[in-house]
């Protein structure tokens, strides 16, 4: 899941990365309608969630109901 | 966090390139974006395919900051590793900031100690030093800074704590005043090599190990630059080495860098309120353990086959199917697309027995879409927990016993997830033999996510045996295959180095993230090759060929596989997705035309059957066409041979 930084953690390795910090994608034709980010620690192609519409739905969803949780509140 | 001078002279920045270095998996990239800020540019480093990014420092004027890519130790042993070399040996650097692990010290250390004989000047992060502290650990930056004679920053990437420290050690960075002395033999042979060794970005002595150990950028590197003469003469010194020690070289020079980080880490290192093992840690070491980890393993895949096999495919199917379509949906959309198109044709199209809508959204909608999701949720959950890497760990053990590579496995565990992604993956592994056996066993043995919700389901309409003797047979055949083609393609084989993420209770917020992800991802990918294919029956259908084709095949469906005609559509359909072909042969179990045998049968052969259609091109465009049609005219009579074989051999044990 991409955190609030866009951070995205790999499903083989574990590693944390910034899909988006790839440039070499941005010149790849397919681009703009790819989903999938590869790892750079292990080469691993994964999902990326920051381009479902449908993940950003149920983030934004799940986001508000963790604000509003009562550990939240008294943090 | 903290920042600690060492006593030993500072090298002045002017504006000269900064390189970061660091295993992999220690923030080395968070830190880089957090020094260089947003503006960086990417390119493959020349001469290979390695990206690099590099970026303008923004707090130090005119220096560029060059991530290179993680490397565990010199000599490099991976393409990209081999790139991180070549930054030393040959870029013009003012200066190399390490980042290393504060939990891993010892390995920290030990890239820390290579770098330190390069004498160049260096600084180091200690980075993840809550995760450090978290488990009891801590590292005395100011004591190890002194000892090192280098400035070192601790440091947490994510968080940025301890940046300006960081900043300030880049700035002094300093040659370190580490020496180490090797045994005697290796000593003299530095002394004798080093005259001749020409000069270069990184001191003699650290050249001189470099080629000892059998670094091949090093050997690369002075092949092109050391005259002939000198070359010969340093080869006569390594032999005239090898022929004294007792053991080959570069296993000594790692004892005495071993012995020498152990003592600094020792010294350095405040474990006096270090905590014991968390529970997590515990579980963690026990499911990568060789004996304890395979009934952790059985009691994954028992709990995985429950969850999407009995609850996923039998009752939220059962739900869907017989309740909401066949109930309600259905009749109601029959109904309605027949008063409103009366050409028998088109309404066929639609709502007839191969109609899109009948079978194509039914097919994607009541039977597959309940299986998925409950399988998405599952990988979601193991990969959020940090399993899958130790499941990698575990099997690697199985894989070598037929010679593929550690890494290899990564790409089959991954396989369970989407195999068209994993055959992409197989862009990591080192060798060609490498890419090409892995993915001869993803093709043929490896289910993707919706084929092994389907199987699961199935099974679980059996009985938990028949899912014993399916994946008896398929992991059977996944090592024979494997050994054979291993034999017919030796090659060496390398260990599997792999970071292990620490295990945690999965974040249910991050599992249905992915699920959404990937299902949105399927449901595109997936739904309209579903429809392509039930198009495709409807056309066969109407010019009558279907009768035809399903006669033409019964030798084969009904003879050597034991199967009722009717399973031939199901198996056309698996030319197009395995997963389509197997939802098939469900809705034929659900609806009785299948007995326990036949079903057993049946998916063992839909499992070895050709992959689907995105595979097959994936297949094209990373191993070529040749080996793609070869492939296929592989796997298409082996699947069919060993489905048929298995129906004798059970029937042989009282199976009907």
């Amino acid at each position: 899941m991409p955190g609030e930084d866009g951070f995205i953690t790999c499903a083989v390795c574990g590693f944390s990365f910034d899909p988006s910090a790839h440039e070499g994608c941005r010149a790849c034709p397919l681009h703009s309608g790819c989903v999938t980010a590869c790892c750079p620690n292990c080469g691993a192609t994964n999902i990326n969630p920051r381009r479902s519409g449908l993940a950003r739905l149920v983030e934004r969803l799940f986001a508000r109901k963790t604000y509003e949780t009562p550990f939240d509140e008294e943090r | 966090m903290t920042h600690c001078h060492s006593s030993a002279p500072s090298v002045p920045l002017n504006g000269g390139r900064i390189a970061l270095v660091g295993n992999p998996n220690v923030g080395k990239s968070i830190l880089f974006h957090r020094l260089t800020g947003q503006y960086v540019t990417v390119s493959n480093y020349p001469g290979t395919t390695v990206e690099v990014a590099q970026g303008a420092a923004r707090a130090i004027a005119g220096a560029v900051v060059i991530d290179t890519p993680g490397i565990v130790a010199f000599p490099p042993r991976s393409e990209d590793e081999a790139v991180t070399a070549r930054v030393l040996l040959r870029d013009p650097l003012q200066s190399v900031l390490q980042v290393g692990d504060a939990k891993n010290l010892r390995r920290t250390l030990h890239l820390t100690v290579q770098l330190a004989e390069m004498r160049v000047p260096q600084a180091l992060a200690l980075n993840m030093m809550d995760e450090a502290r978290a488990r009891g650990l801590n590292p005395d930056c100011s004591r190890l800074a002194g000892l090192l004679g280098i400035p070192v920053a601790c440091t947490v990437a994510t968080s940025g704590a301890g940046m300006d420290s960081l900043i300030d050690a880049v700035k002094h960075a300093a040659i370190s005043k580490v020496v180490l002395a090797y045994p005697p033999a290796i000593e003299e042979f530095l002394a004798s090599a080093e005259p001749l060794l020409p000069e270069a970005r990184i001191s003699a002595r650290a050249l001189g190990l470099l080629w000892l150990a059998g670094d091949q950028q090093a050997d690369a590197w002075l092949r092109e630059k050391a005259p002939v003469e000198n070359l010969s003469q340093l080869e006569a010194l390594r032999a005239a080495l090898t022929g004294r020690l007792e053991e080959p070289a570069y296993l000594v020079i790692q004892r005495v860098r071993e012995a020498f980080v152990n003592r600094l880490a020792a010294e350095v290192m405040d474990v006096s309120r270090a905590a014991g093992p968390t529970f997590g840690m515990r579980l963690g070491h026990l499911t990568t353990h060789p004996v304890w980890g395979v009934p952790i393993l059985a009691a994954i895949l028992y709990g995985l086959y429950w969850f999407i096999g009995v609850f996923g495919a039998g009752t939220l199917v059962g739900l869907l199917e017989n309740g909401l379509f066949g109930r309600v949906i259905n009749p109601w959309v029959v109904e309605q697309v027949q008063r409103l198109i009366p050409l028998r044709f088109f309404s066929d199209l639609l709502v007839g027995e191969y109609g899109l809508w009948t079978m194509g959204a039914t097919y994607a909608f009541a039977l597959l879409l309940p299986v998925v999701i409950t399988f998405f949720l599952a990988f979601g959950a193991l990969e959020d927990s940090g399993y899958l890497p130790r499941m990698a760990v575990l099997t690697n053990r199985l894989f070598s016993l037929i010679g593929l590579n550690g890494q290899a496995v990564l790409p089959m565990v991954l396989g369970l997830g989407c195999v068209t992604m994993a055959t992409m993956t197989t862009r990591i592994l080192n060798s060609r033999r490498e890419r090409l056996l892995v993915t001869i066993l993803l093709a043929l043995a490896v289910p993707c996510s919706a084929q092994l919700g389907v199987v699961m389901g199935m099974l679980a309409g059996v009985s938990f045996g028949a899912a014993l003797i399916w994946g008896g047979v398929i992991l059977a055949v996944l090592l024979l295959v494997g050994w054979l083609s291993a034999r017919l393609m030796p090659g060496k084989r390398a260990p599997l180095v792999v970071e292990l993420p620490p295990l945690r209770l999965p974040v249910a917020g991050n599992v249905l993230v992915k699920t959404a992800a990937r299902l949105e991802w399927y449901i595109k990918e997936a739904v309209p090759l579903f429809m392509a294919g039930t198009l495709l029956l409807f056309v066969l259908d109407k010019l009558n060929l279907l009768p035809g084709l399903i006669h033409a095949t019964e030798p084969v469906i009904t003879g050597w596989l034991g199967l009722p005609p009717q399973a031939a559509s199901a198996f056309l359909l698996g030319l197009i997705r395995r997963d389509f072909a197997a939802t098939g042969l469900f809705h034929m179990q659900s609806h009785g035309l299948l007995s326990p045998l036949q079903v057993v049968v049946s998916i063992v052969t839909i499992t070895l059957f050709i992959p689907c259609i995105a595979s097959i091109f994936m297949i094209v465009k990373e191993r070529g066409l040749r080996m793609a049609a070869g492939m296929v005219v592989f796997i298409f009579p082996f699947a069919l041979l060993v489905g048929g074989l298995l129906m004798r051999v059970l029937r042989l044990f009282g199976w009907s």
